[in-house]
């Protein structure tokens, strides 16, 4: 019994380990990688039920021993108690010892095929990383190389006590299948049966001592490894906002945000990188969208993210662009929607055609040039649309002058302003394409890229604050 | 045969001579309609800066109102020298809102000099709301300014002049404050 609670303890212990080294390892995997692995199945998980299973397996393997009186007495006098004795009597009277064992070495079959499994996950993860240009530096190589050392030595151990198990279920197959002991299984099963309480023992300090190796190496790699994507937009937001903000990589816009009509509504909304805050007393939002009507839907076409050129999303008949909501101060009840002729014939057509719209024209003959302006009322127009507010336009407007999908939308419903710019590449991808062998200078251009995005929000809030008076 | 074909050339030159006179006629009504829609909107937009101005008042007035143990007697009858009423020029429209301008300054600066009144949650309040009267008239005059321009730029360019003239379209004066004039409403208080 005291064997049972030992193996059941060290096994949890063991699976806890399992886990912590498998999100070791899935922390270790670079952070541009991140949304991808999440994507993969989690090795820690395999190597958990696996480590599971072969527990289930070794207990039932004893118990068969115990019911099959294989060993006499050397397994009975340290294994048996009157814990045992009821349930020993239910299998003995309900199950045979062939069917059980049958059970035992299927159950370990499977054990043995999910670690397996695991161990391959784990390596096919450090594979693609290694393909998608994974940065490490030289402290985190070492740190590695002994993680794998450690993983070697628990390993050995882990089949060690695997043959254990094995030893004892080949004597009862071969007792039970020949109606006689095997004289050699019975020698093995007997040494096994003296030495088990030493070698599990044994097995359970050695295996405690690199768990604690590993625990203390882990704790501290966490301390200087490289904080995760989400870490680093959160710390640039929290700058920016303070604590009212957050990220979510698979949130939506808390309100209809096609009530503007400043875009038309497609038939699929798919959306990443949700991040809402506060700035200078404004709340946002933002989204990068991928909008597609479902009579233009390619199923084999799934990864939306990773379309870098605009002549991918043409053929698709697509929109891709970023999102930015903006909770005005200044309140008004009319409409008005601000879109640059070079969007699709489609978009500039489908205002001319909603009665409540009319064209109005700014005093900026350069912006009227660029953007097509229509509004319920003029005068909505004018108030929200402060000469600063022209000019950071045109200035967002520059900045896709070489992309041919590059638009902007500037739409006004609600006290709310939508601006969405479709053809820039999406808020935080390029993190994923940043490739250093320093560690610190991939986490600084990381941050750099965060902030160059969220920078788009923060230009854009301010000149919302300009006053409404001629440049 | 050489009867006939002068007929049909006179005929013909007659019929030109139609299509011509036509085509002038609807040019001339079709420009004439677009001037004049031009002009709606420019009266709109005038009208819109009615609109502003009176707001501002109200919400000017009722800033008097609050501070009113705050200053002399002089000075709160400013704002009842400031006369808004119907149909008033472009000219007049400048010079009410400019009066308004130093108005909401000379209260402001009654606010900076009794700090009681400054955190008065009213005088606040009445502050935001003078700021969004003063955004909200700048609206309307860069909206009327915009349609005066676009209006003003047809009826002098050619041949829309030649309509213009004949139908009596005057080009209009923009909305503009002077920076002069503000002054010297300051130097006064």
């Amino acid at each position: 019994m005291e064997i049972i609670f030992i193996i059941c303890l060290n096994k949890v212990t063991q699976c806890k380990t399992l886990r912590e080294e498998a999100t070791i390892k899935n922390q270790h995997n670079s952070w541009q990688q991140q949304t991808e692995t999440k994507k993969a199945k989690n090795p820690s998980n395999s190597g958990c039920l696996g480590m599971f299973l072969l527990f289930i397996t070794q207990v039932i393997l004893l118990y068969i021993c115990i019911i099959s009186g294989i060993g006499n007495t050397a397994y009975e006098s340290f294994l048996l108690s009157s814990h045992l004795d009821s349930l020993g009597t239910y299998l003995e009277s309900s199950v045979t010892p062939f069917q059980l064992s049958i059970v035992a070495i299927c159950i370990l079959l499977l054990g043995v095929i999910i670690f397996l499994r695991y161990q391959y996950l784990l390596h096919k993860n450090a594979a693609r990383n290694a393909i998608a240009g994974e940065s490490i530096s030289e402290y985190d190589k070492m740190r590695t190389k002994m993680f794998s050392v450690l993983s070697l030595i628990k390993r050995i151990l882990d089949i060690f006590i695997l043959f254990i198990s094995i030893a004892p279920a080949y004597f009862v197959l071969y007792t039970v299948v020949y109606n006689q002991p095997s004289s050699k299984g019975l020698v093995a099963a007997t040494i096994i049966s003296f030495s088990a309480y030493a070698i599990f023992f044994l097995w359970l300090v050695v295996r405690g001592i690199v768990s604690i190796i590993e625990a203390t190496l882990a704790a501290n790699w966490k301390k200087n490894q490289r904080p995760t994507k989400e870490q680093i937009i959160l710390s640039e937001l929290g700058k920016m906002c303070g604590e009212n903000c957050g990220y979510d990589p698979s949130g939506r816009f808390s309100a209809d945000p096609f009530e503007s009509k400043v875009i038309r509504q497609y038939d699929r909304f798919i959306s990443n990188d949700y991040i809402y805050g506060s700035y200078r007393g404004l709340s946002f939002e933002q989204l990068d969208v991928f909008l597609q009507d479902n009579k233009d839907f390619n199923p084999n076409l799934k990864n939306y993210y990773t379309f870098a050129s605009s002549d991918a999303i043409k053929k698709m008949n697509a929109f891709k662009g970023r999102w930015i909501i903006v909770h005005q101060l200044k309140t008004s009840s009319g409409r008005f929607c601000i879109i640059s002729k070079n969007a699709s014939d489609e978009e500039l057509e489908r205002f001319k055609i909603i009665p409540s719209l009319t064209e109005v024209f700014l005093e900026d003959g350069e912006f009227n040039r660029h953007f097509l302006i229509y509004a319920e009322n003029p005068h909505d127009v004018f108030y929200i649309m402060t000469p600063q507010l022209i000019e950071r336009l045109k200035t967002f407007s520059d900045m896709g002058t070489r992309q041919k999908d590059f638009s902007i939308r500037l739409g006004f419903y609600h006290n709310r302003i939508h601006l969405i710019i479709s053809g820039l590449v999406d808020a935080f991808e390029q993190l994923y394409g940043a490739q250093s062998q320093d560690l610190s200078a991939t986490e600084e251009s990381a941050r750099n890229i965060v902030r160059r995005d969220l920078n788009l929000i923060t230009d854009f809030i301010d000149s919302l604050f300009a006053p409404n008076e001629s440049l | 045969m050489l009867k006939t074909i002068d007929y049909l050339s006179s005929i013909s030159g007659i019929a030109v001579a139609i299509i011509v006179f036509f085509s002038i006629l609807v040019y001339f009504i079709s420009t004439g309609n677009t001037l004049a829609r031009l002009l709606v909107k420019v009266q709109e937009a005038s009208s819109g800066i009615d609109v502003a101005l009176s707001k501002r008042y109200g919400v000017l007035k009722k800033m008097f109102d609050a501070s009113k143990g705050y200053m002399e007697y002089e000075k709160f009858m400013i704002l009842e020298s400031i006369k808004l009423r119907n149909n008033m020029t472009i000219v007049e429209k400048k010079r009410v809102a400019s009066e308004m301008e130093s108005a909401a300054m000379m209260i402001n600066s009654v606010g900076e000099a009794y700090p009681q009144l400054a955190s008065s949650a009213v005088f606040v309040n009445l502050q935001k709301s003078i700021a969004d009267t003063e955004e909200h008239l700048q609206a309307a005059r860069r909206l009327y300014n915009s349609n005066v321009s676009i209006y003003n730029q047809k009826i002098v360019s050619f041949p829309t002049s030649i309509v213009a003239t004949l139908r009596g379209f005057k080009t209009q004066d923009m909305f503009t404050i002077d920076a002069a004039q503000r002054d010297d409403f300051d130097m006064n208080f």
